[in-house]
């Protein structure tokens, strides 16, 4: 794939350049928000909690909906541990999964909150409906043990699937074996992803960090 | 996961700007303190509400669950809306400033927006709710199914009730709601046209061509059925029988137009527990497939008519037992037997350089051989996709053996003849990756992957390894370092190499970047979408490795040794990484080679 290097020379460095500009666009867009649980037990431990904001404002994900596009959200929440002397320790990680889809008999929607230990399903009446569940708050019971200074940092992917992605999913999530030809990438899936990504629906991350807090 | 489906607490008077799902509607620098407020002064309230879900990681596991709007609502909505003293009015509707409603009114679907005034009961079914400014509503507010918005301004005076689950009823000729026989959810219903559910047994048909293409195969079709049993959490089972048609056609006796694969695996007491599974199979494997992947590969050939990868037959029957000591730690223990046997590169469309000539595809050491093999790995990274920390590590022994073997005859340089008829080699590899993260921005990924020979007779070519290329050492051409001799030529290029160790390191840095624009639609802004690059990462890389002959003898490095720091090649680059595309820029620092550009269709590891 080797290609005339002067032009990608400057492709790099121009999009090196173009950065601190364009990274100022669209601040008030999409964000993810973490705070903690009050500081209420002895001990001092907090949980998380987590919530997406404007997940559908100015954002594609309800147009991709619409257009027959699953979307799925992916949580990731770490817990970690801050070191002074040395780099900070991940204690803890907990990751979910809320994948979207839309039925457009009805104009509703389906949404399923996928973890390790269960599954809900539910569907929502009106794309504002949807929105308010994407808003809601999760509150995950993850916490430091030992004494330490603690924080939390969450993560949210979103990005637009394949319909065949997400029996994938859900079997991953349930425990089950590996289909046939899994453990690199196949080229109808990249396919499928090269062309979601040409088509306007690029991934969207968010990240959060919460404030520190201390278990004594 | 307990998730709380019950309504919107009911409130009276309702401040204008304020939403039953009301901590949604907070600003974001208020929301999260206001929400630790709420929880620990009035936990009663929120907890009546559906706008926290409480996650706990440690608890049981719970079976599916699919919540929806309770029978007493939906009997309620049904009686509601069909009482012949309903004024019923459709969904999308505006009542105008000035006008005025008395009665219950109800509406379907739809956003209903009232900038009037309302006395009296609202229902609204399958649809939004928006009191606007000026808007008034005295009485109880029923919404199933969508949201209620009050906006500043606008006066709710009653109760209100707030259900985003969707009513299952679908509205009659005659204008009444009737209950709609409820379709299962996505997850139990696989896709229409190729899985089919029964209880815990599912079928899934499978046309596909999601393997890969190269000079081979061309673009493999593969198609069949695969049967799945889930009987429990403590039991999982597969049996998958698939068909491989080549489209690249080939008039050779050495590779067959159809292969196959038909496994049948088995695991108990997942996560935890083990594993059983039996397969056969005739299928063309790759030789180096630790290096790019497949799909890259693919691409790579499909538009440049460039194929990184050499290929065999291979027909056989495998065993495996896998052992999960945890989520994170497995062992594979696999006993094959299998004829390898050399295929001919074909002649298969490339979208450009379509005139040119494959790469020849090498020869093999043809036979059958009898392979045992063990592979433990380690995943202790915080996620398989993007991880950001943890370790990662796989380490494989395999041993073969063959009474049948027809080896490539090589130059003795490169291997001393092997028997023909007890032959066998034992060979290993270590793929050790590390993710760290610095800071929110920032990882330090490191990796080391070396294998080769180990013991026993020396390596056949479907064994050998080389060096250089887009994957291991891309400021290299591909395959560099082969270890053939300065006079011999193959313009298949095989790799000829007993060993490789190569180490690689990556710094990368997130940019924020958004490179692109966002297409506005005028008359719909929430169809506006951006197109382009978002959240790029910046990539500094640098990797170094060597290949080498290993035994005694000139030009080989003793098999307790490796090669000199000064003998090794290395490389350093720089690139932006988009997640689905990355470009770099690579350059040799030990040798002459010219600055290269590629492109990565993921990450490099």
């Amino acid at each position: 794939m080797r290609d005339p290097v002067r032009g990608a020379v400057f492709g790099l460095l121009l999009a090196a350049a173009g950065v601190p500009a364009l990274a100022a666009q669209d601040a008030g867009a999409a964000r993810l928000e973490i705070a903690l649980t009050p500081d209420t037990t002895p001990t001092g431990r907090r949980f998380p909690i987590v919530r997406a904001v404007n997940l559908l404002g100015d954002t594609p994900w309800l147009d991709a909906l619409r257009q027959g596009l699953p979307v799925r959200l992916r949580y990731r929440l770490e817990l970690w541990r801050s070191r002074d002397a040395w780099l900070d320790a991940l204690e803890q990680q907990y990751e979910w999964n809320v994948l979207v889809r839309h039925e457009p008999l009805l104009d509703q929607f389906t949404l399923i909150q996928l973890h390790r230990r269960g599954r809900v399903a539910r569907r929502l009446g009106t794309a504002g409906a949807l929105a308010e569940a994407l808003g809601v708050w999760y509150d995950i019971r993850l916490a430091p043990t030992a004494p330490g200074q603690y924080y939390y940092v969450a993560s949210l992917e979103v990005s637009a699937l394949a319909e065949s992605d997400l029996d994938e999913i859900e079997r991953v999530f349930r425990g089950e074996l590996q289909a046939v030809g899994e453990g690199g990438g196949s080229l109808s899936r990249s396919a499928r992803r090269l062309v979601l990504r040409l088509a306007g629906l690029p991934t969207l991350k968010l990240s959060a960090r919460s404030e520190g807090f201390t278990v004594r | 996961m307990s998730s709380r489906p019950a309504p919107a607490r009911p409130r009276r008077g309702w401040p204008a700007g304020s939403s039953p799902g009301g901590l949604a509607a907070r600003s974001p620098g208020l929301g999260a303190p206001l929400l630790l407020c709420c929880l620990a002064l009035v936990p009663a309230a929120l907890r009546a509400q559906d706008s926290v879900i409480v996650i706990d990681p440690n608890a049981p596991a719970a079976d599916s669950a699919a919540l929806g709007l309770p029978a007493e609502v939906v009997a309620e909505l049904l009686h509601v809306y069909n009482d012949s003293l309903t004024l019923r009015l459709p969904g999308g509707i505006v009542l105008p400033r000035g006008a005025r409603l008395g009665g219950t009114v109800a509406t379907f679907r739809g956003i209903t927006r009232v900038a009037g005034e309302v006395d009296g009961r609202l229902v609204i079914v399958n649809g939004d709710l928006v009191i606007e400014p000026g808007g008034v509503v005295r009485g109880d507010i029923l919404v199933a199914g969508g949201r209620l918005r009050v906006e500043p301004g606008g006066t709710h005076d009653g109760e209100a009730r707030v259900y985003w689950d969707a009513a299952p009823v679908t509205r009659q000729q005659d204008g009444t709601l009737a209950i709609r026989e409820r379709r299962r959810p996505i997850g139990e219903l696989a896709t229409a046209e190729k899985t089919f559910q029964s209880g815990n047994l599912g079928a899934t048909l499978l046309l596909s061509t999601g393997q890969t293409y190269n000079r081979v195969e061309g673009l493999p079709i593969v198609f069949g059925a695969a049967l799945d049993w889930h009987p429990s959490g403590e039991l999982t089972g597969r049996l998958d029988a698939r068909g491989i048609l080549r489209t690249a056609g080939d008039p050779s006796p050495f590779r067959r137009d159809l292969g196959w694969l038909i496994r049948t695996d088995w695991r108990f007491a997942p996560p935890a527990g083990f594993g059983l599974g039996v397969r056969v199979y005739s299928v063309i494997a790759g030789i180096e497939e630790h290096t790019l992947p497949r799909d890259e590969i693919g691409w790579n050939a499909f538009f440049f008519h460039r194929d990184n990868r050499d290929y065999f037959s291979s027909e056989g029957v495998a065993g495996t037992f896998s052992a999960y000591a945890t989520r994170r730690l497995r062992l594979d223990a696999t006993l094959r037997y299998e004829k390898q046997g050399s295929v001919r590169a074909n002649d298969p469309w490339s979208l450009f350089r379509n005139g040119d000539a494959w790469r020849p595809n090498p020869l093999i050491d043809d036979g059958h051989y009898t392979i045992a093999g063990v592979t433990v790995e380690y995943d202790g990274r915080n996620s398989r996709d993007e991880p950001t920390s943890g370790w990662w590590a796989r380490a494989g022994l395999e041993h073969a053996s063959s009474d049948d073997v027809a080896p490539v005859a090589l130059p003795t340089a490169v291997r001393r003849p092997i028997p023909a008829g007890d032959y066998g080699y034992s060979r290993f590899t270590l793929d050790l990756r590390r993710y760290n993260r610095l800071s929110a921005n920032a990882r330090l990924n490191v990796r080391l992957w070396a294998g080769g020979w180990l013991a026993g007779d020396p390596l056949p070519v479907q064994r050998r390894l080389s060096l250089g290329g887009l994957d291991l050492l891309p400021g290299f051409p591909f395959r560099a370092l082969t270890c053939a001799p300065a006079r011999f030529h193959d313009p298949a290029r095989p790799a000829l190499c007993d060993r490789a160790l190569v180490t690689q390191a990556e710094f990368r840095h997130r940019l924020g970047l958004r490179l692109g624009a966002t297409v506005r639609d005028r008359d719909q802004p929430e169809y506006s979408r951006f197109v382009g690059i978002h959240d790029a990462e910046l990539v500094i890389l640098g990797n170094t490795g060597a290949a080498w002959l290993a035994g005694d003898g000139p030009g080989r490095v003793p098999s307790d040794r490796i090669p000199t720091i000064g003998e090794w090649k290395a490389d350093v680059g720089i690139g932006i990484d988009a997640g689905w595309i990355a470009g770099y820029l690579a350059k040799a620092v030990t040798d002459g080679e010219a600055l290269r550009f590629y492109l990565r269709l993921g990450r490099r590891f």
